[in-house]
């Protein structure tokens, strides 16, 4: 018996590529594509000229220059004109010193927010919560973050979370709780008893064989 | 549009675009001499292909006609 079940957009979920959109910002018509070969921290926020958010924009304002240097773009979103934005922005800059550099989309449709699920209705139907996506220079996401309306995000951890990312990758290894950037990580437990012997040998810091750390 | 203003003329970065690409520039290139991110390179090329200013040539952009006359009057090609 066929029922007629509402047919859901499917959320994007890590490790998987993020669904591809074209969409209007404060610079520009911009594809998601245009960040190929970068990182990306796509991040929405509930609503143009409100507190929380702009204690947000500001801080990410201040930290672009981090997140550059680690080929990291950022780019937010709400449901809001582009001229919204583009208002928005200039009060920020004359009330508290601060360039906004990154694009914002417009997304009056909500086209991008309901790709993504950046709208819980639980919370609020009009407006996006505060998520976070990392993205990879592949497209591929790999991390999100999801905040209440009432609760402002903290960049440096997002910072931290980009950081840990890109130490993954490039040594093929893990990173501990509370982990900062100099500090040891996590060596992969073994899968062999071969690779485990071998682990024992290798002069890592181990507690245990599945609990071994180590200098970069 | 970030390219192309409202009133059909060209935004300051549009400009520094269309004459770097008089001899071919590709993104990469455009993003160091213009000192804009490559996604703005990428987004702004597509634009003005579309608007017709710049043509596509391999890799690279080359401005067109109708892009030289838009430079001219403006800035001195």
């Amino acid at each position: 018996m066929e029922e007629n079940v509402p047919m859901q957009p499917r959320l994007p979920r890590l490790g998987e590529p993020v669904p591809s959109f074209e969409a209007e910002t404060t610079m520009g018509t911009i594809h998601l594509k245009d960040f190929a070969g970068s990182w990306l921290v796509l991040f929405s926020h509930p609503a143009d000229f409100t507190p929380v958010c702009t204690t947000e924009f500001i801080e990410f304002a201040n930290l672009q220059e981090e997140f550059r240097k680690l080929n990291v773009e950022l780019m937010g979103l709400s449901i809001d004109s582009v001229f919204s934005h583009l208002a928005w922005i200039r009060n920020i800059e004359k009330n508290f010193g601060v360039k906004i550099q990154f694009p914002v989309i417009a997304d009056l449709d909500k086209k991008v927010a309901s790709l993504f699920g950046m709208i819980m209705p639980g919370e609020s139907k009009t407006e996006t919560s505060r998520c976070v996506f990392v993205i990879d220079p592949k497209g591929i996401l790999r991390a999100m973050i999801y905040y209440p309306l009432t609760t402002g995000r903290n960049m440096q951890e997002i910072l931290r979370l980009v950081k840990a990312l890109q130490t993954t990758d490039a040594n093929g290894v893990a990173t501990p709780a509370n982990w900062q950037p100099g500090e040891k990580v996590i060596v992969p437990p073994p899968r062999t008893q071969e690779a485990l012997e071998e682990r024992l040998e290798a002069g890592f810091e181990c507690k245990d064989w599945y609990f071994c750390k180590k200098n970069l | 549009m970030a390219c192309i203003n409202a009133d059909g003329t060209i935004s300051r970065s549009a400009e520094l675009i269309l004459l770097t690409c008089h001899t071919g520039a590709s993104c990469e290139e455009l993003a160091r001499e213009v000192k804009l991110p490559l996604f703005r390179i990428r987004s702004a090329t597509r634009e003005l292909v579309t608007a017709g200013f710049l043509e596509p040539a391999g890799e690279n952009f080359r401005t067109t006609d109708k892009g030289n006359k838009a430079l001219e009057g403006s800035v001195k090609v």
